[in-house]
């Protein structure tokens, strides 16, 4: 039998395949904006992933081939790459990836059972051991990573070579340095929103999560008082558009009723812009996905007694 | 209860402010969840009912009907005319009755088609004649409790699926005030009620007529789904040419619009709460060809011995076939002839039939279809893997239930969290395993967990 949604994938892997393509035009637009280092990061992680999860797979016993096939360590693999920040060394992707695939994916009892979204714990770990040793991120005015070559950039994260000095680089997001006048050359984050939308469109992830977030991050942004443009243009700083659709919409940790996936998107947002407006960190987002995901069984609960199923009388 | 029962449709009450602020404030006559499903129907419904010979053969009528049990009440070597008693039953339990005029050749256990398990039957080798012996006096009951009993002497049951007999369900309906007719056939591949409603449209209208007069019913509603026009069409043309009141309403095509609480809340408007009879809430559902079989047991005498099977799938002469009980499926797999690479049956709708595994069952009244070729038609699916929570199964259900949650619950035999997710308002549609991108055995594992409950209760 089959049903009438000729554009949902039926199956997990035809999901994952789809997510993992749905990410592909975003993270070509980061590519050419940051240069190779982009690629070399997406590898590395692809890599890594690949080996912790074969890892995982033997250590519990379960078939290779079937734990593979699902392409669930692909699509981690990608948002890793592009959650972490650019430059990592390749240590700490080796860490993130045990972190969020051995850590809080396989020994939570493997696919579906996490509660924390994997990629993010992986890199909260790195954020917050090591947080010294990070590089600033490129900002979007200043994309010092464009000049290197894929040599330097290996050399870096095998770390064969001294730190860059500091002074290339600008601490301050844009927000705050007041860099918005002028236009960013390329913007990866259309790519990832256009992404976003297609699998909305194709029912694999929902929308009211990313629509809540945004809603959210962009009133809060405004009642702080910024500017209504300002606060639209903090948008696609910082991977927020790759974070509202690729990685809280992540199935396994999001709730399971619509009244509580608009509250977990609005979490999201909310916690974000107050990272983003009064914390330590440049940017939040990692650590509001994983707030939102420990709230996930109680705005479950939440969401069902805001929901009165059709046959119950009114 | 009067109260209840008699509650008009739930009237619009006056504005309040609060429902501005309801989230889920509801459309009356609106359900949510089931899927759209690819449709087959067109296979076998292009040409009328036949009718399947019987020559000289054996058929093996069950006597068995879910938990009714008649006593056989003839011996080996007996000659019985068509339509006579061969086994009597009593206020709780369906009379059965030859299905063709033949010999008796004593009492066997034969599987039938879309049972559980194997029934007591009763072997006649069928003379080849098909004589009627004297048929009942056309005495039409005037009273909804004689009606229930002329029902179970004529040995009516349900035809839709669950084959519950129709005296105990006119016996036990109360005082409705709505009759709504089960026309919506949300199986994709069953057609033997499409073709009836084509074909016997006055028929029905007739007994719908008949027994909205009967209890004493307002209104009377037939409900097709929309991929059914021509139905709909003649259906509306008998209603017309009869000058009868009975309603013909259109449902969605979503499985599993034919679900009775799905059926109760798109034609009446009312919920249908789990666990709940429709007497309590007013209405009487009947399906469609069962409503067929007790006119034709009213009006002409002709008590319940052959139904409309449809046979489809990969094969020669798909269609609908008038089959008595007791037919050989054998027999009818060489009427219909299917490819030579279709050699698996699946028996019902593929949605809550099963694969045939017995190839000497014989028909039954609730075998409502055959289709050859099977696994062909929808590939066996692949291997579980893990659920992803991805909530189609919570968007599929029709009952608005947490299937993930309840394979989980199912898997642990949780019978506390089993319970809080509604089990028991689960309907065993199939729609969550229809959309699970991990194949997981969800209604399968409800099923399971069903009966082992059951068991347990009573066992």
């Amino acid at each position: 039998m089959s049903y009438r949604m000729s554009l949902m994938p039926r199956s997990t892997q035809g999901i994952m395949a789809t997510v993992t393509l749905a990410m592909l035009p975003g993270t070509w637009l980061y590519g050419l904006q940051y240069g190779p280092v982009v690629w070399l990061q997406v590898i590395w992680c692809l890599l890594l992933a690949l080996l912790v999860e074969m890892g995982a797979l033997y250590l519990c016993r379960k078939s290779l081939a079937r734990g593979l096939s699902d392409l669930s360590w692909l699509v981690c693999a990608l948002i890793l790459a592009r959650a972490l920040p650019l430059m990592t060394p390749l240590w700490m992707m080796a860490i993130a990836s045990v972190v969020a695939l051995g850590l809080v994916k396989h020994a939570n009892g493997g696919l579906g059972a996490n509660r924390l979204n994997p990629a993010m714990a992986g890199l909260a770990v790195v954020a917050i051991c090591f947080y010294q040793q990070l590089m600033p991120a490129p900002d979007l005015n200043t994309p010092w990573t464009l000049g290197l070559t894929a040599q330097e950039v290996l050399l870096h994260q095998l770390q064969l070579e001294p730190r860059y000095p500091v002074d290339i680089m600008t601490g301050a997001t844009p927000l705050s340095g007041g860099a918005l006048d002028e236009p960013a050359p390329l913007l990866s984050w259309i790519g990832y929103l256009g992404g976003g939308l297609l699998l909305a469109a194709m029912r694999v992830i929902r929308f009211e999560i990313p629509l809540a977030m945004i809603t959210c991050s962009v009133s809060l942004c405004i009642l702080a008082g910024h500017s209504a443009q300002e606060s639209l243009h903090s948008l696609s700083l910082g991977g927020y558009v790759f974070t509202a659709f690729f990685i809280a919409t992540d199935p396994v940790t999001s709730p399971d009723n619509r009244s509580a996936r608009i509250l977990f998107g609005a979490t999201i947002g909310v916690v974000t812009e107050l990272v983003r407006e009064f914390g330590l960190y440049a940017d939040g987002l990692c650590f509001a996905v994983l707030v939102a995901n420990l709230l996930v069984p109680d705005l479950n609960r939440l969401g069902l007694r805001l929901h009165r199923p059709w046959h119950q009388a009114a | 209860m009067q109260c209840i029962t008699h509650a008009p449709r739930e009237q619009r009450q006056g504005f309040k402010w609060r429902t501005l602020f309801n989230l889920s404030l509801i459309p009356p006559k609106k359900w949510y969840g089931g899927v759209r499903l690819q449709d087959h129907k067109s296979l076998s419904n292009q040409v009328p009912i036949r009718s399947v010979s019987i020559g000289r053969m054996l058929l093996t009528i069950p006597v068995e009907q879910g938990r009714s049990r008649a006593a056989p009440c003839v011996k080996a070597g007996e000659k019985v005319f068509k339509g006579q008693v061969i086994a009597t039953g009593d206020s709780k339990n369906l009379w059965a009755h030859a299905s063709t005029s033949g010999t008796v050749r004593g009492v066997v256990s034969i599987p039938v088609a879309d049972r559980d398990h194997t029934s007591e039957a009763i072997l006649l080798e069928s003379d080849g004649l098909d004589r009627w012996g004297p048929r009942e006096q056309a005495n039409i009951p005037s009273s909804l409790s004689e009606l229930a009993e002329y029902a179970m002497r004529m040995g009516l049951a349900g035809l839709g699926g669950a084959g519950f007999p129709t005296g105990l369900k006119l016996g036990g309906a109360g005082t409705p005030d709505l009759l709504l007719i089960n026309g919506a056939e949300c199986e994709p591949f069953l057609t033997c009620d499409d073709r009836l409603m084509r074909e016997r449209a006055a028929d029905v209208i007739q007994a719908a007529d008949y027994l909205a007069k009967l209890s004493g019913v307002s209104n009377t509603f037939i409900g097709v789904e929309s991929n059914k026009p021509e139905a709909i069409r003649s259906l509306r043309q008998a209603t017309a040419a009869a000058g009868s009141s009975v309603k013909i309403r259109t449902l969605p095509a979503r499985y599993p619009a034919g679900g009775q609480p799905m059926l109760v809340r798109a034609l009446s408007g009312r919920r249908l709460r789990p666990g709940q009879l429709p007497a309590e809430i007013g209405v009487q559902v009947l399906n469609v060809a069962s409503l067929y079989a007790l006119g034709r047991a009213v009006f002409h005498g002709e008590p319940l011995i052959s139904r409309v099977v449809t046979l489809t799938g990969r094969c020669k002469h798909p269609g609908n076939y008038e089959v008595p009980l007791g037919y050989p499926v054998n027999l009818l797999r060489k009427i219909a002839e299917p490819d030579s690479d279709a050699r698996d049956i699946h028996v019902g709708g593929p949605m809550m039939g099963r694969k045939l595994e017995e190839i000497d069952a014989v028909t039954g009244k609730t075998s409502s279809c055959l289709i050859f070729g099977a696994n062909r038609l929808w590939p066996a699916k692949g291997d579980e893997s893990d659920c992803i929570r991805c909530n189609r199964c919570v968007d599929a259900c029709p009952m608005a239930l947490q299937p993930m949650s309840l394979l989980e619950a199912a898997r642990s035999r949780n019978q506390h969290d089993l319970k809080q997710l509604r089990l028991d308002a689960c309907i065993e549609c199939g729609a969550c395993s229809q959309v699970c991108p991990s194949n997981l055995p969800l209604r399968d594992s409800f099923r399971a967990i069903k009966k082992e409950a059951l068991i347990c209760r009573t066992g």
